[in-house]
């Protein structure tokens, strides 16, 4: 099945209209953005909506506003392209246009928004694929079975949070402003996900994501890291997002977070706070990529089996520490990091 | 390539390049603009009237006995105009297959793969079609599958085909294992084998793997078929329309002269659309509906029609001290799915192949297609090559390495020379490796050793009997205003066919390349041409139109002279004109006026190349491959960077040097696939990965940083100007040598492909010697 199926599109002018339009639809509608998750996912019936709300006619969701001395906001459909090229987000918040430039191609980069990036769906291997494909197989429980294919025995999802901005906003400490038909709320990224493949966003279908926040930039540098398989076109199978404050050669503030290694995006705190007050030696750095490697706990429902993915954890959280630290003598042309 | 790529020509010139126009020059393609502009109309462009759009139902089980399918619930779908089942099917012989007539039209009693097609529906849309091909209810008594080739050949297998079926027009003798799975047994002897393993200072032997990949022509199979009373026409992306044309005339007991091929451009080929595909089913259900249908596949359902065989080579080779190649014995076991298409030959390649360009006095070499529950393996880039020179050439380096010989020298001192006998009853070898292999090596700075940086250079190198069955027919037809149509059978799939047979016709003819034009392939306008496939269109198809331009050129020689009073011996024809002397000229379109007497009528060249007593040569010319790759190994992930590859063709003559080029990194890149990535994963006997996203063609960013393309030109190939085919080459190459600059750079040896940087990273582990513990399967792929 390769075929959107029929749908009524509705184009409103104001968030708070978009948020009423759902509720009106009850369980039939959903939003959309660029359509670069959600219509692959339509084709597959992997979500039958009835109404789609679009978002992109909304102008208050558009855009990049603010300097980085006060922090910036991001309009959640501005898109990909332009989070990866803006001027204020590249030179202070570089992990982020690095991480916005990774995503998929450029042509999914130019429909693909920033909102839809925060939002998108978690991904398996037995759930990403044709309609067909997963009744021969039997479907599983995060569209029309009831069991886990890749863990029988679990009565949860294991589906990966794929999504290459999230880990990064949550690094960087980002907020994200939620508007629903009811009112409206503002709380930090993390607080947007939940440890479930299936329920993998804290927000009600209603609220639309209006806002992401970034707070003042001084002091901090950036990195991100993805592992994927080829150059370009391919999720995340591991994504490695550190933010540090650096004074005077010491770490006086760490963010590590690692994405695509569960259904949410996953902090490695120890480690961080290991850095805290540290100079990035090569000790520190295997030190605190040992600790980092913690929290990942991958799945063999990806490319790539679990346990590479989990060493690769500690390597790309050597080399992001080794970039910021500027311990990278080779020079080596490393397109993943900032 | 990203830091630029640069072509040389090697060797000497034996025909005299300023004697020519247009051959030798990289004019561009003469369909370039169409292409992209977008004005270049493909199979799936095609509107008829009345056409409606067809969907198959497939298999979703490996192996199964059909009970009953009951069509009634589709046929209810408004907008649904046919369904066709095997009910359908009795008036016709469903069978086909370029072997072995051993796959039906549609699934007959039982369905072989998931994915074999089981019925279709043929609807006013195509969402129709697809919505009505889900409600054809079918009744499956599933029965014990064999996905792979190990489960095929086990004890108490299923047995898939219960044979024995009737031979396909390619006359191969095929030599099943009857009660089991093995479809055909390819067996190639020469000397005695264990003297020569006796006789060896040192015997090797290894194992290797090679996966399952398919060949993403970015057009997926699309067919147009259209009845009129008795007659078939069916617009399809063929490479190969005249034998599709055979297949279809048998299948519905037509006359040739009533089954029509029209072939629009086709969006790549790659041996995927070789031989006969869907083009039957779509004829079945046109006929059914008494109206035109239009199937175009999507890239999965591609996926489960065709690809290339997997396979798993043993090989063991006796070597003497000084590294002179003694015995060889190979075990190939080649994975061909379910039905045979054209694996017996790709056995047959296989076998051939992976002896390499080498002198071995004793050979045992075996070879088995192996029917298996999976989509049906077939043609694809240089049959059986690329299997069987992975596990060859990296023995090679595996050898040197325990010799303590370097890999080129070793190379150098077995490799067959020109003229030297490669197998009674075989052409001998006609190109020079030897040069070949040291520019390669040169090219890529053989002498630096590999060094701390993680960096290795690595060699491969392979010959395969290339051309397939020589019969071309072409027509030149040069209109009275002196314009020139050629009509041939051959296919353009993006290969530059129709630039480089224009190139000859314009060469020949006096004419500018753009007074040229190959008219579209239809097969009932256009002459015979056996195939469009390994690498045979520029020799074969080449020969054919030169001498229909000749004949041609000699027609208007001789009526010039009569027109002009002269000689024929002092007639001169150059540039659209003939001359004799300073004062008597005349254009071609004079020439034809006068002859005919009024200003029209045409002359008519014919170009027939055939076996010279109907006998083939065996090969039409031995295509030489060679690749070099120079590799950075992350040793921390596993991760192979290509600094630069060397591909080194043998052409004999390059008439146009850039299409020739881009032939070999086009297949170079293609071998990058199935080198780094590519692989058709089966689990639970299905695909899973039967998608662009989850099965991973190289992209732009995974290209070598640095491309070198040598061409060697020694005008000595037998066709047209000194040219041999070339194009499949570059391909086989790839494998062997990224895995011997790997083991090169860190003394790691990996035998299965690909070369994933988590297999990569495992072997490297592996040989740290590290101990850790981990209870995790062996590898994603
Ligand atoms: C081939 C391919 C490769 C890809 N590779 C990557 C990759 O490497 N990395 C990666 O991260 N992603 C990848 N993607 C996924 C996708 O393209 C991106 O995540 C993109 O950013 C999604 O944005 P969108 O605007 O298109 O989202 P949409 O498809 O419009 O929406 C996605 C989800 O977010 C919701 N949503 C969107 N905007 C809002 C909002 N403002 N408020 C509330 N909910 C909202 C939608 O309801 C939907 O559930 C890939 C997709 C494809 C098809
Ligand atoms: S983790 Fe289990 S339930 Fe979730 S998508 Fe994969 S198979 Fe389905």
């Amino acid at each position: 099945m390769m075929r959107l199926p029929a749908f009524t599109y509705l184009a409103p002018p104001t968030v708070a209209e978009a948020a009423r339009a759902v509720v009106e639809h009850g369980g039939e509608a959903m939003l959309v953005a660029g359509g670069t998750d959600l219509y692959p996912n339509m084709k597959r019936r992997q979500f039958e909506p009835k109404v789609l709300i679009g978002l992109g006619a909304i102008r208050e969701l558009r855009g990049v506003s603010g300097r980085a001395r006060e922090g910036l906001r991001i309009g959640p459909t501005t898109t990909l392209t332009a989070v990866a090229r803006h001027p204020e987000i590249a030179r202070h918040y570089g992990a982020l246009a690095t991480a916005a430039g990774l995503v998929s191609s450029p042509q999914l980069r130019n429909m693909g928004t920033i909102g839809g990036n925060v939002c998108v769906d978690t991904r398996c291997n037995y759930y990403n694929q044709a309609y067909e494909w997963r009744k021969a197989i039997g479907f599983c429980m995060k569209k029309d079975g009831d069991i886990c294919l890749v863990a029988p025995s679990s009565s949860r999802c294991w589906a990966v949070s794929s999504s290459d901005t999230a880990p990064v906003l949550w690094s960087l400490g980002a907020r994200v402003r939620l508007v629903g038909a009811t009112g409206e709320r503002t709380m930090p990224v993390e607080a947007l996900y939940r440890d479930d493949g299936i329920e993998y966003l804290a927000k009600r279908p209603d609220e639309v994501l209006a806002d992401i926040l970034l707070p003042p930039a001084d002091g901090w540098t950036s990195a991100y890291l993805k592992l994927r398989r080829r150059g370009s076109f391919d999720f995340p199978v591991l994504g490695v997002a550190v933010a540090l404050r650096i004074e005077g050669a010491v770490v006086r503030d760490a963010k590590i977070v690692l994405g695509a290694v569960a259904s949410l995006p996953r902090s490695a705190p120890a480690a961080a706070s290991a850095l805290v007050g540290e100079r990035l030696t090569p000790e520190v750095i295997t030190r605190v990529a040992d600790l980092a490697a913690g929290p990942a706990k991958p799945l063999d429902n990806t490319d790539y089996a679990h346990f590479y993915r989990k060493k690769m954890t500690r390597v790309f959280v050597a080399r992001a520490l080794r970039r910021l630290g500027g311990l990278d003598g080779e020079g080596r042309a490393e397109e993943e990091v900032a | 390539m990203r830091a630029g790529s640069s072509t040389s020509s090697i060797g000497k010139n034996v025909a005299n390049r300023t004697g020519f126009r247009v051959v030798g020059t990289s004019v561009p393609r003469v369909d370039a603009v169409e292409k992209v502009t977008g004005r270049a109309r493909y199979t799936g462009d095609i509107v008829l009237p009345g056409m409606l759009h067809g969907k198959v139902l497939r298999s979703p089980h490996p192996h199964a006995r059909i009970r009953a399918i009951d069509a009634r619930r589709a046929e209810q779908v408004p907008g649904v105009v046919a369904v066709l089942t095997r009910d359908d099917l009795k008036d016709i012989d469903p069978y086909y297959g370029p072997v072995v007539q051993d796959r039906p039209l549609l699934a007959l009693d039982r369905v072989r793969y998931a994915g074999d097609p089981v019925a279709a529906v043929a609807a006013e849309s195509e969402a129709t079609a697809e919505q009505a091909a889900s409600r054809i209810l079918v009744e499956y008594e599933e029965l014990p599958a064999a996905v792979g080739v190990a489960a095929a050949l086990a004890p108490g297998a299923p047995r898939i085909h219960e044979g024995p079926h009737r031979a396909g027009e390619e006359r191969l003798s095929v030599k099943p294992i009857p009660g089991t799975n093995i479809c055909h047994h390819e067996r190639l002897v020469r000397g005695d084998v264990e003297r020569g393993f006796a006789e060896a200072d040192l015997v090797v032997e290894d194992t290797f793997t090679f996966p399952m990949v398919y060949h993403y022509a970015l057009e997926p199979h699309t067919v147009v078929a259209h009845w009129d009373k008795d007659a078939l026409t069916v617009w399809a992306s063929a490479q190969h329309p005249f034998l599709v044309r055979g297949e279809l005339a048998r299948i519905f007991r037509l006359p040739l002269a009533r089954v029509r091929m029209i072939i629009p451009f086709v969006g790549g080929g790659f041996g995927s659309k070789s031989y006969t595909k869907i083009e039957p089913l779509v004829a079945a259900l046109a006929r059914k509906a008494g109206r035109p249908v239009r199937v175009a596949q999507s890239v999965s359902e591609s996926m489960h029609t065709t690809r290339r065989h997997s396979v798993t080579c043993r090989i063991k080779t006796g070597v003497k001290r000084d590294g002179t190649l003694v015995a060889k014995a190979c075990a190939i076991h080649l994975d061909t799915g379910a039905y045979a298409d054209n694996g017996p030959q790709v056995a047959n390649r296989a076998a051939q192949r992976v002896i390499g360009p080498y002198r071995i006095p004793h050979l045992q070499i075996d070879a088995y297609a192996v029917y298996t529950n999976s989509v049906p393996a077939g043609s694809f880039r240089s049959i059986g090559a690329p299997q069987s020179i992975w596990a060859c050439e990296s023995q090679m380096d595996i050898i040197a390495e325990r010799l303590g010989i370097d890999p080129l020298a070793l190379r150098l001192k077995n490799v067959l020379k020109r003229g030297e006998l490669v197998r009674t009853g075989m052409k001998p070898l006609d190109g020079d490796i030897s040069v070949g292999l040291r520019k390669t090596a040169e090219a890529l700075g053989w002498r630096r050793r590999p060094g701390a940086d993680g960096r290795g250079l690595g060699l491969a190198c392979g010959f395969m009997n290339a051309g397939a069955f020589p019969v071309s027919i072409a027509i030149v037809r040069l209109h009275a205003d002196g314009s020139a149509t050629l009509l041939v059978g051959t296919t353009e799939i993006g290969q530059g066919a129709r630039t480089v047979l224009s190139q000859i016709a314009a060469e020949e003819l006096a004419l500018p390349l753009s007074e040229v034009t190959v008219a579209r392939g239809d097969t009932d306008a256009m002459p015979f041409d056996r195939s469009t496939g390994s690498s045979r269109s520029t020799t074969l198809m080449g020969l054919a139109v030169q001498r229909a331009a000749r004949e041609v050129r000699d027609q208007l020689v001789k009526i010039g002279a009569k027109l002009l009073r002269a000689p024929t011996r002092a007639i001169e024809v150059r540039n659209g004109t003939l001359s004799a002397g300073r004062r008597k000229v005349m254009s071609y379109a004079d020439v034809i006026a006068g002859h005919f007497g009024l200003p029209g009528g045409e002359l008519v060249g014919r170009g027939y190349v055939r076996p010279p007593g109907g006998k083939p040569v065996n090969p039409v010319f031995w295509e030489i491959g060679i690749g070099g790759a120079d590799v950075e190994v992350d040793r921390e992930t596993g991760q192979l960077t290509i600094r630069r590859y060397v591909s080194a063709a043998d052409v004999g003559k390059a008439i146009n040097p850039r299409e020739c080029e881009g032939q070999d990194e086009g297949a170079a890149m293609m071998g990058l696939g199935h080198t780094l990535f590519e692989a058709i994963r089966y689990e639970d006997d299905q695909i899973v990965n039967p998608n662009l996203i989850d099965y991973r063609v190289p992209l732009f960013t995974d290209l070598p940083e640095e491309f070198v393309a040598l061409l060697v030109e020694n005008g000595d190939g037998p066709g047209p100007y000194g040219a041999k085919g070339m194009g499949e080459g570059g391909i086989v190459g790839v494998s062997p040598a990224v895995a011997n600059a790997l083991a090169r750079a860190t003394g790691v040896r990996v035998r299965d492909l690909p070369l994933t940087p988590e297999r990569v990273w495992r072997a490297l582990r592996q040989s740290d010697g590290s101990k850790e513990n981990h209870g995790d399967r062996l590898s994603s792929d």
